[in-house]
């Protein structure tokens, strides 16, 4: 019992460990609007990436 | 950019500690009308904002990661961008080098106004204290090119000839070529270039014709044979080969001229890696060669590499559908 208890946690600790490392090498994007970005105004510079499907 | 430079480690360091990025399809949603007001032209158009929304600087097309990184870091540290290049020409307002320098950040930025008044200013200093060498008049007549004034560019390079200046060869050669693009005639230019040795010019010269001739239509085995002679004075150290040659190959299959020397360059663009879009042209191309066997076995890899593309699907069952006539 004790020990597919203590699999489980590695599992969990695993998978956490697993999804940090994946989310450091991806480009952080942010979702929001230009618009919103600007309103917001966190003082970081600003990158437009303009890009079309074709 | 998201294949190499956009998944780097460095430069993803470098946007969670230093930017906000975000995407914006420029032919969808608000898109068109961000577009519009940044004066974007071509993609991948990268823009670098302050927080309030104002252009520092831009990126135009597309960067390898260390070049990529190189220019964050420029832009990052004020060197260069346009307000860094107003603040030297305010404090030195008769130095017409430094003028021309800030014209070409105006062109890069895509603000011509601004660009076109810079250059008649320097222009007019080089007319007043006599420095109308050929660098200095070749160098204005290049930038009013970029900026679409060509009428004012070949004025330029016609007094250059007339006044035989030094290198005026090269004023009579971009004169030409400017010429050959206004009027659409491309026999003067053609004759030119079938007695000049200068590759960097042959290629110019094809290109203008080139791009004149498809406009037309009028004469395809025209444009398929300028189109070889072209891509064949690029060598293997060409950066951007691979995308040449594919380029050649695909407009061969729509003109149906040159289609086994269009296979033999798709060949060797894979030769650079398997590249899906090259591979969809390389199956094209062996459908048009009557291959499709060939051409199915092509293009399930460009399914493979890239499931989502409808493109690929539409080109399988086009083959599909010509197999079984």
């Amino acid at each position: 019992m004790l020990l597919s208890i203590f699999k489980i946690l590695l599992l969990i600790l695993f998978s956490i460990f697993s999804f940090n490392c994946e989310n450091k090498d991806v480009y952080p994007w942010s979702m929001d609007s230009l618009d919103n970005i600007i309103v917001k105004n966190s003082g970081k510079m600003i990158l437009v990436d303009f890009e079309t499907d074709w | 950019m998201d294949n190499d430079t956009y998944s780097d480690k460095r430069i993803i360091k470098y946007a969670s500690e230093n930017l906000i990025s975000i995407k914006i399809d420029a032919e969808k949603g608000s898109g068109p009308e961000q577009k519009k007001k940044y004066r974007v032209r071509g993609y991948p158009t990268i823009l670098l904002l302050d927080s309030f929304g104002n252009e520092i600087d831009r990126i135009v097309g597309y960067r390898p990661p260390d070049e990529f990184m190189a220019e964050l870091v420029r832009i990052e540290s004020g060197t260069n961008t346009l307000s860094s290049l107003q603040s030297k020409y305010l404090r030195n307002m008769d130095d017409p080098s430094l003028e021309l320098t800030l014209v070409e950040k105006y062109i890069d930025l895509n603000v011509k106004d601004s660009a076109e008044k810079h250059l008649k200013n320097a222009l007019q200093y080089y007319e007043q204290e006599n420095e109308f060498t050929f660098q200095n008049i070749f160098n204005i007549s290049q930038l009013y090119y970029r900026i679409g004034s060509v009428d004012v560019s070949i004025e330029l390079l016609d007094k250059i000839v007339e006044n035989d200046i030094d290198s005026s060869e090269t004023a009579y050669f971009y004169g030409l070529l400017y010429k050959t693009k206004v009027s659409n005639k491309v026999d003067d230019l053609l004759q030119y270039v079938s007695i000049i040795d200068n590759i960097e010019w042959k290629k110019l010269s094809y290109w203008q014709v080139i791009r004149i001739v498809k406009k037309s239509g009028e004469d395809p085995d025209l444009e398929a044979s300028l189109y070889l002679k072209a891509v064949n004075l690029y060598d293997k150290n060409y950066k951007y080969l691979p995308s040449l040659l594919n380029g050649f190959a695909w407009r061969m299959t729509e003109l149906g001229r040159n289609l086994p020397k269009a296979l033999e360059k798709v060949n060797i663009a894979l030769e650079y890696g398997e590249d899906v879009p090259i591979l969809d042209t390389k199956a094209e191309v062996l459908w048009k060669l009557g291959r499709t066997e060939d051409a199915l076995e092509i293009i399930n890899k460009c399914i493979q590499g890239d499931p989502n593309k409808k493109h690929y699907q539409d080109q399988k069952a086009k083959f599909l559908e010509n197999n079984n006539i």
